[in-house]
């Protein structure tokens, strides 16, 4: 058989690993082939009252007419970012739907036998043979074969060669009614086969995802634990009279090194976390959680800063308490991380307000180095560093800007040479999955 | 006087905290413990035998038999009033937001720490405890 998947380049959603992009896919890719499917149902039960009541050409082009805007409507789904499997799958739906309204049109003058359970038959077809295998695959198969039956009982219930004999209305209305039934079991059986298939995926899918998050979480602390005793046998010599200054410097540059080498594990696996899972929504209270990064990150650091955080209402949100985390533990982190070099006083100046657009505005400001202009334009790219000390991995406000697209949030930045940086977050009041 | 009683798989961790625990809080006494369920048989044997608790337990997470988050479970359940005046920490090398929130659900722990202890975080404790015993008297 020939591998349409191979020929579009699509990936099996259940064969890769990761979770919610996946997911993603198969959920929204069926609540639009349920759409249509209630689209073609709702036209169909339309279409007959009206060739009922008036067997009349102009008012079912008025219907088909009618259906427009909702497979422009179907179209504009198809723009928010899907992968080109669910664009295929759902895209046999549009066909098919165009199909309907030729077929519609042209049976608009006698009972229309088995033709509008096509609309079943192609895009569960087309739908199987592009994205499922294994078990969803041979049910696809099964399905369509039995709306095929279904579709050729109907049609050879009303079986002619030759031009259409002259209906009496009593034989019209037997017809749509039994072309009614027949789509009503097609429509319900379809549903069933979706759900199925859905759950199914959906299972798969949490299975696979859940067992990648144990994986990233016991290799994320084997690693970090020799790095971690390493970076506190380092400071342990530190507090150890040291024999000459060289040696000093040495340690200091291996320290260097191993918190380079740390903070990139920690952001690759913040980047890794965001990437694969969804939202998990909950209270945060922002101004308890960026005290409590504050005191994380004081002692890391070593020096003395001091950190005022001023607030306007409440400051709780309904947000990812792990994705809010990361971010405020990036953005207050560089504060403190590029303050203390410069200035004798260094501070980190935090304030929480909400605006009129159920929207929480946190902005931290430091007055410590400060970003060039030209640097500024790109501190938000992939592995971008701003300085040369070594400091930083170039991923962190990448991250950061990721969390808050996923957040459906914004982070902007300022700053200037010698007074500073502000980096102002804005976080909807109540995040949606 | 502070007893700490550290609770860690991890010899070089045990090494270096007791070490760090010693340059912050040198007049300290520390037990050291490489498994959950020696801990516990330690702490229930003090309590058994009238013995004083600990002032300070440092307890990781990741540990074979029996983890931190079983530790301190049991203690919640088996030993709720006589850890109520020990000041429990978490010091771990995770970086999981709700391995941070789940320790700090258990009312009696005083903090989450990250691996490896500094000398600040363990001034920081040595303050509270003693902050912690004056207002006890």
């Amino acid at each position: 058989m020939i591998n349409l998947k191979k020929i579009f380049n699509i990936d099996d959603p259940i064969e890769r690993q990761g979770g919610e992009s996946e997911s993603i896919l198969v959920s929204k890719g069926n609540q639009v082939h349920l759409f249509l499917l209630y689209l073609g149902g709702i036209y169909m039960v339309v279409f007959a009252l009206i060739n009922y009541y008036y067997d009349d050409k102009v008012m079912a082009a008025l219907v088909n007419v009618c259906s427009l805007p909702f497979v422009l409507l179907a179209f504009y789904f198809f723009k928010r970012g899907w992968t080109i499997a669910s664009k295929l799958l759902n895209l046999s739906q549009i066909i098919v739907v165009i199909i309907l309204i030729f077929l519609v049109t042209r049976s608009s003058h006698g009972p229309n036998n088995g033709d509008s359970i096509l609309v079943f038959f192609i895009p569960v077809f087309i739908g199987t043979m592009i994205v499922f295998q294994g078990k969803e695959r041979k049910f696809g198969y099964i399905f369509s074969i039995f709306i095929l039956g279904l579709m050729s009982m109907l049609i050879l219930s009303d079986f002619h060669l030759g031009n259409d004999p002259a209906y009496s209305q009593k034989q019209i209305q037997r017809e749509l009614a039994l072309n009614l039934i027949g789509a009503a079991i097609a429509t319900m059986m379809e549903i069933v086969f979706i759900l199925l298939v859905s759950n199914r995926i959906d299972e798969e899918l949490i299975k696979t995802n859940k067992e990648l998050d144990n994986f990233v979480y016991s290799v994320s602390h084997d690693l970090r634990s020799p790095l971690l005793s390493v970076k506190g046998l380092l400071s342990l010599m530190k507090e150890r009279p040291l024999v000459d200054e060289k040696s000093v410097e040495y340690l200091k540059m291996a320290e260097k090194s191993v918190n380079h080498l740390d903070d990139t594990i920690r952001e690759i696996l913040a980047y890794s976390r965001n990437t694969r899972l969804g939202l998990s929504l909950e209270k945060v209270d922002l101004k308890t959680m960026a005290e409590q990064v504050y005191e994380d990150l004081r002692y890391v650091n070593g020096e003395n800063i001091s950190f005022a955080i001023a607030v306007e209402g409440s400051t709780e949100i309904i947000s990812d308490k792990s994705r809010i985390n990361t971010v405020l533990r990036n953005v207050i982190g560089n504060a403190i991380k590029y303050s203390k070099a410069a200035v004798d006083n260094p501070h980190i100046n935090v304030t929480i307000k909400r605006n009129n657009k159920n929207e929480v505005l946190v902005k931290v400001e430091d007055n410590g180095e400060g970003i060039s202009k030209e640097k500024l334009e790109k501190v938000f790219d992939m592995f971008y560093r701003g300085t040369s000390t070594g400091q930083g991995t170039g991923l962190g406000l990448y991250i950061c800007r990721e969390i808050l697209k996923k957040l459906n949030g914004t982070i902007t930045i300022q700053s200037a040479i010698g007074v500073g940086t502000a980096i102002e977050l804005t976080i909807p009041q109540e995040a949606t999955n | 006087m502070n007893n700490y009683l550290l609770v860690e798989d991890d010899q070089i961790f045990l090494f270096l905290h007791e070490h760090m625990i010693k340059i912050a809080d040198p007049s300290s006494t520390i037990m050291t413990m490489q498994s959950s369920v020696k801990a516990v048989e330690y702490l229930e044997e003090l309590i058994k035998t009238g013995q004083e608790m600990p002032d300070c337990i440092l307890v990781d997470l990741n540990m074979p038999e029996m983890n931190g988050f079983a530790f301190l479970e049991y203690c919640s359940q088996h030993m709720a009033g006589p850890m109520s005046n020990v000041h429990i920490y978490m010091v771990t090398s995770s970086l999981y937001e709700s391995d941070r929130e789940k320790a700090l659900s258990f009312s009696f722990i005083k903090g989450f720490r990250e691996k490896p202890l500094s000398k600040e975080i363990v001034t920081e404790m040595h303050g509270l405890m003693l902050k912690g015993k004056a207002q006890q008297q």
